[in-house]
């Protein structure tokens, strides 16, 4: 989720929060479907970079469609996120896979705007 | 204030596996580690978590005061001026600070050597990349804002302290 670089300056700045950093965004690709994940990351890369995103096959699944719109809404602003684009989640995974899916993407969404953040502002 | 629903039904949550499982745990030890780095002034500590609040519609951290922030003379004169803050009259550090956090929660790209320049006038390398650190355990509200899971404790403004580990603990008038 960081660059080698980024890591490597946040870990001599911030020696005692780096190695739990790296163990969230390590939890973080490993609880949620990967495919899923993948896809979503994909999509937050080319957001926050304002980057036209297209999707890398097609067509996507009614699933990917929920979780992708959920993600886009999630990383441009969660405020307004309606009721029912958590309830089209949970169309096609559980309580349970939603909700690691949502910290997943909370700490991929994080870890993206801080390698861009960091790379141009810290030393 | 809004009222909302929470989004995922508790009971439909097994304890252990996603909810106060392996990442949740990760999220807090991360959190414990931002919480207990103290380089930067409690005030702008606590103005950039309330900017967070303000713009994840985080209605607990909105409801929420630091002890130390308030220790230090932080009052509802300067939340009010959080909205507007690159026309207030805070000092040009906070407004710094304050301008690194908006680069990361709504634009990334607009981080550049301007800001950059800014920031090293009024921070030391260690204390920005504290920020930015604190920017992303403040945003761990925006999973609790998308599950709508993130209710007041209190109808008032409560506070927010942490133990020595680093865990947060709720509660209280914040003002008398």
């Amino acid at each position: 989720m960081l660059s080698k670089q980024v890591f490597a300056q946040i870990e001599a700045l911030q020696p005692s929060i780096a190695p739990p950093l790296r163990h969230m965004m390590q939890l973080a690709k490993q609880v949620a479907d990967p495919d899923l994940l993948e896809l979503c990351t994909g999509y937050i890369d080319a957001a926050l970079r304002l980057e036209n995103w297209t999707p890398p096959y097609s067509p996507l699944t009614d699933k990917e469609r929920a979780f992708i719109a959920f993600t886009e809404q999630f990383v441009t602003a969660v405020g307004t996120m309606k009721d029912e684009q958590v309830q089209d989640l949970l169309m096609f995974a559980s309580a349970d896979e939603v909700y690691a899916f949502v910290n997943s993407i909370y700490v991929t969404d994080m870890a993206k705007r801080l390698e861009l953040v960091a790379a141009k502002v810290l030393p | 204030m809004t009222h909302y629903q929470p989004r995922l039904v508790a009971e439909d949550l097994t304890p252990g596996v996603a909810h106060k499982g392996p990442l949740d745990q990760g999220i807090a030890d991360f959190a414990a580690a931002v919480v207990n780095a103290k380089a930067v002034d409690p005030l702008i500590t606590e103005l950039v978590r309330l900017r967070c609040a303000q713009v994840h519609d985080c209605r607990l951290c909105g409801s929420l005061r630091n002890q130390e922030a308030l220790d230090q003379g932080f009052d509802e004169i300067m939340h009010s001026k959080i909205a507007r803050y690159e026309s207030s009259d805070f000092n040009p550090a906070i407004i710094a600070a304050l301008q690194l956090c908006d680069a990361i929660i709504l634009s990334p790209t607009a981080a550049n050597a301007t800001l950059k320049e800014k920031l090293q006038q009024y921070f030391s390398a260690a204390q920005i990349a504290e920020i930015c650190l604190d920017v992303m355990k403040w945003s761990q509200q925006k999973a609790l804002v998308a599950l709508r899971s993130e209710a007041p404790i209190s109808d008032t403004v409560s506070v927010l302290s942490f133990d020595q580990q680093g865990n947060p603990r709720l509660g209280g008038p914040a003002y008398s």
